[in-house]
């Protein structure tokens, strides 16, 4: 328990001392082209992913279940969390004595961001029971449709503002650094323990083989909860961390786009890695805001603004990484200091990661279908 | 006569209008080296099946040490120590020998998740005897060489002895093997009788076994069942059943 | 609710859902020779139904101007083309060097290619609403009103629907999809060209879904944005499901059913904005209580 909480206080000093660092740099203009701008576009928006993508990973990745959902998570964790600010948490701080202001925003953010994670721990395990026995293209339908699900629920709620957007939120994260980067590095954290320990072992014996796993004693149904609960806990803290630094959520954020996003990242960056889904989700964030500075095209005699291709680049990305690089940028391998300078040290050859062995098995199917005229005729040879 | 380790009682798995295995009942007792033959689609496999819970059985019970296990799920019945390996090899095939054996070894671990998650003393604890376990196992079976590399890159023969690891690392009383010879040259299924011998002499588990290689069968077995459609048509050591006339029959050809 | 009412919904939700059906017929036809989703069916049934818009908004064949019928047949027909050689494309580029992949990379890639032509058409025509400049008179059948636009597209997806029974049942080339999504080794054994019949399927549920759209967009004026196809694509999957992946009546039956039980849930003021919920709910009930749809076959899987 110690060690945890030298780590972590390792940790928060590090972010703190950044956080300062930036805010000064930002806004004492020590870099030209650093602003608030591009501090939120290249530092902020890119830690925020990052923690989407290595927490959908250990769904999708490092377990084996195709999950099409996370902007559902993302949702319930900022929906929730700001609720409770805007519901109760202001009427709190409003009797609280100015000297303890601070220290009440504080102790207040840290009570939403965790309602944010709990709430979508808890739609995690919503989710995660009923698709135990579904597999690949099913369960990816299913996801999507919570996923969507959630966002219409919201865009009709009016307690959250419905379709003009929950807007009021008290801007608690202030700056930002500070509780984003911490937030992706306990994500990261947590991941990485997971996957080195054995318990790491059940997950990947369920994305393996789920049959011979629990033929092997690993509880098929615990892990796979297991890991939809984690995963939709951190993009729920996301979620709540979003709100209270934007200080207004509209369902436009949390669309499906939101979840194939992080879906190309996890798979460009290598399902199963982690460091692929931080390289890979910081990347993507980064190359799509820098898409946005580039100038206006004419293509045909009609204005085109690069931004516009976001998305299409995106699905660009998904589908020829998938024709040509399945397994992504890291396959299943971490990006480890041992690996790194292996590389270096070695010869200009080809570094030999073993191409990623398939994630499904072929038994994992649907069930087979029906032949295609209902009364299943044999064929008749012609 | 004590109390055997495995009974199946009046046995029934009906795949809707399939019979597979029909009001079967049988024994195993602590100690033994059983054999379960059969021709093709006798319900060998379904047996294991049901045994290990992939199946709930249209009728009849399971108990092992008196203990039903019908209703159980599979990973509940590995934990009360009934271990098992596949007609087809079902290795985690992305993963070394070493953590699909660890896996194995991993039914026996007392740390959460959540300790897991936060990396608490106790877990890394745990993590290194699992380890130390799967390579006891891995150097039993002599496959400490091969424990860094990837499943699906082994030879077929080291793949079914990796299997046999895995199922030994949950600690089992009772393993099931479901045709381990399979593919084997001579030399190598005369190994695999020796392993299986030394499993029961050095470890004392109790082996239930199918197989089509008669030499197996009839090299180290001491009771052997023989199924055809389903039901049990003979018991008994090998040499009778060898010569049973019923047995015969049902597999169209002579054991070797 | 009073009978006419209900009728009348009962009208509306059988029109809606033979449209899902139209669709559906492609997915489920796809998943019985690939056993993969094609994701990107919906988007087809969106090209459909933008180049109806094209076709009326620029005024071809006449159809507006001289409010031809026969032009109207020539855009739907050269919707359905469109959309053939979308669908066609789609199989070539995207699907046919994933033929041997795993199912995971299928699927991520049959997403992609929806998300692909979603965000192309955003680009090259737009998010605004576009709706085609063509109006119905209503007519009355025993105390419901009904749309003409209505009428002749229930008339014609029903006919459609026929046509692709006819062609499975008793062409050569249904016999060939026949075997082939029984079982796939031994028809290309016994010479059937299944890369042919692979690309036959696409495009015939290509041209489906996209005389779909056009109908959709030419008759009941719905406005066509890009994300036009999603949910319709969406509801037409979990009709497919719902009868039977892989299985076509199964398909319509799970099409007209879907549409029936959305224009109830439509019709009743507290449930109405869950509507479009309706299909998630019965995909989820559909997956967890009976997987095989209603008309499919539960197989066991051999351990």
């Amino acid at each position: 328990m110690v060690r945890q909480a030298l780590w972590c206080g390792v940790a928060i000093v590090i972010c703190w001392a950044l956080d300062r660092l930036l805010q000064a740099a930002v806004y004492g203009q020590w870099f030209g082209w650093l602003t608030d701008y591009t501090y939120r576009a290249f530092i902020l928006v890119p830690l925020l992913f990052i923690t989407l993508a290595v927490s959908l990973n250990l769904i999708n990745g490092i377990t084996g279940q195709f999950s099409l959902g996370h902007a559902g998570f993302f949702a319930v964790g900022a929906y929730l969390s700001a609720g409770f600010s805007v519901y109760f948490a202001s009427g709190w701080l409003a009797q609280v004595p100015p000297a303890w202001q601070g220290a009440a925003q504080f102790g207040l953010l840290l009570m939403a961001a965790l309602i944010g994670a709990g709430a979508a721990a808890l739609f995690g395990l919503i989710v995660g029971i009923p698709t135990l026995r579904l597999r690949g293209d099913y369960l990816a339908i299913a996801t999507l449709g919570f996923g969507e699900i959630v966002r219409v629920l919201f865009e009709n709620l009016d307690v959250f503002g419905a379709q003009r957007g929950f807007t009021g939120i008290p801007t608690w994260v202030g700056f930002g650094f500070f509780w984003y980067a911490l937030l992706a590095m306990g994500c990261i954290a947590v991941s990485r323990n997971l996957l080195k320990s054995t318990h790491g072992l059940a997950f990947l014996s369920v994305r393996e083989d789920e049959t011979a796993a629990e033929a092997m004693g690993v509880s098929t149904t615990y892990y796979k909860v297991a890991a939809f609960v984690i995963g939709a806990m951190f993009a729920g803290m996301a979620g709540a961390l979003l709100a209270h630094r934007e200080g207004s959520i509209y369902p436009v954020d949390f669309k499906l786009d939101i979840s194939i996003i992080v879906v190309t990242m996890v798979v460009l960056g290598g399902q199963g890695s982690i460091t692929g889904s931080v390289l890979a989700g910081a990347g993507l964030k980064m190359l799509e805001e820098l898409l946005r500075l580039l100038p206006v095209v004419t293509l045909f005699g009609r204005e085109f603004q690069p931004s516009d291709f976001r998305m299409l680049a995106f699905a660009l990305v998904l589908i020829l990484t998938m024709i040509f690089r399945p397994q992504g940028l890291l396959g299943h391998r971490e990006l480890s200091w041992a690996t790194l300078r292996r590389w270096l040290s070695r010869s200009p050859k080809r570094a030999s990661v073993p191409p990623a062995e398939t994630v499904w098995t072929a038994e994992a199917e649907l069930p087979p279908p029906t032949s295609i005229s209902s009364e299943g005729e044999q064929m008749k040879q012609p | 006569m004590k109390t055997p380790l495995l009974q199946l009682q009046q046995v029934t798995m009906r795949f809707g209008g399939l019979i597979a295995v029909r009001s079967l009942s049988l024994e195993v007792y602590s100690g033994e080296l059983v054999g379960l033959i059969g021709p093709n689609g006798a319900g060998k496999t379904t047996v294991f099946n049901v045994i290990t819970g992939i199946y709930r059985p249209t009728e009849g019970d399971i108990r092992f040490q008196g203990r039903s296990l019908v209703g159980l799920k599979p990973h509940q019945i590995t934990r009360l120590g009934i271990a098992r390996t596949f007609q087809n090899i079902r290795l985690f095939r992305g993963l070394t020998v070493l953590e699909n054996v660890r896996i194995g070894a991993f039914v026996r671990h007392r740390t959460r998740l959540w300790q897991a998650a936060l990396r608490f003393k106790a877990v890394e604890k745990e993590d290194s005897e699992l380890e130390a376990r799967a390579r006891h196992w891995l150097k039993v079976l002599e496959l400490s060489e091969v424990a860094d590399v990837r499943a699906s890159a082994l030879p077929y023969g080291l793949q079914r002895r990796v299997e046999i690891a895995r199922a030994l690392a949950t600690q089992p009383q009772l393993i099931l093997l479901d045709e381990p010879a399979a593919g084997m040259n001579p030399n190598e299924s005369e190994e695999l009788m020796h392993l299986i011998r030394r499993l029961r002499d050095e470890f004392g588990v109790t082996i239930l076994l199918i197989e089509h290689d008669m030499r197996v069968v009839m090299g180290i077995c001491e009771r052997v069942l023989v199924l055809d459609y389903g039901e049990l048509i003979a018991e008994g050591p090998p040499e009778a059943i060898r010569n049973d006339p019923r047995v015969i029959e049902a597999y169209l050809g002579e054991p070797v | 609710m009073e009978l006419s009412t209900l009728a009348q919904q009962l009208v509306n939700g059988v029109q809606s859902g033979a449209i899902y059906a139209l669709i559906a017929v492609g997915y489920t036809m796809v998943y019985g020779i690939l056993r993969m989703i094609n994701f990107a069916h919906g988007e087809v049934y969106m090209v459909g139904a933008l180049v109806a818009w094209l076709g009326t908004s620029r005024d071809w064949y006449g159809v507006v101007s001289h409010s031809s019928t026969g032009g109207l047949v020539l855009l739907i027909a050269t919707a359905m083309l469109v959309c053939m050689t979308l669908g066609v494309l789609i199989e070539r580029l995207a699907y046919r060097p994933l033929r041997h992949a795993p199912r995971l990379i299928v699927l991520i890639t049959a997403i992609g290619v929806s998300f692909l032509l979603q965000n192309l058409a955003l680009i090259l025509f737009g998010a605004d609403p576009k709706t085609v400049p063509l109006t119905w008179r209503t007519v009355q059948l025993g105390g419901i009103s009904i749309s003409l636009g209505q009428l002749v597209l229930l008339i014609a997806s029903l006919s459609f629907m026929a046509g692709l029974q006819l062609l499975v049942k008793r062409t050569q080339f249904g016999r060939a999809m026949r075997a082939v999504s029984e079982d796939f080794q031994t028809a290309a054994l016994m010479g059937v060209p299944y890369d042919r019949v692979i690309v036959g399927t696409f495009a015939i549920g290509a041209a489906l879904a996209g005389a779909g759209g056009a109908m959709t967009a030419i008759f009941v004026g719905a406005p066509v944005t890009p994300t036009f196809g999603f949910m319709p694509g969406v509801k037409a999957f979990v009709s497919a499901v719902l009868g039977g992946i892989g299985n076509i009546p199964g398909a319509v039956l799970g099409g007209l059913l879907l549409g029936v039980i959305e224009a109830l849930v439509g019709g009743n003021p507290t449930l109405s904005p869950f509507r479009d919920a309706v299909a998630f709910c019965l995909l989820i009930a559909v997956l967890l209580f009976r997987p095989a749809g209603l008309l499919g076959r539960a197989v066991q899987e051999k351990v």
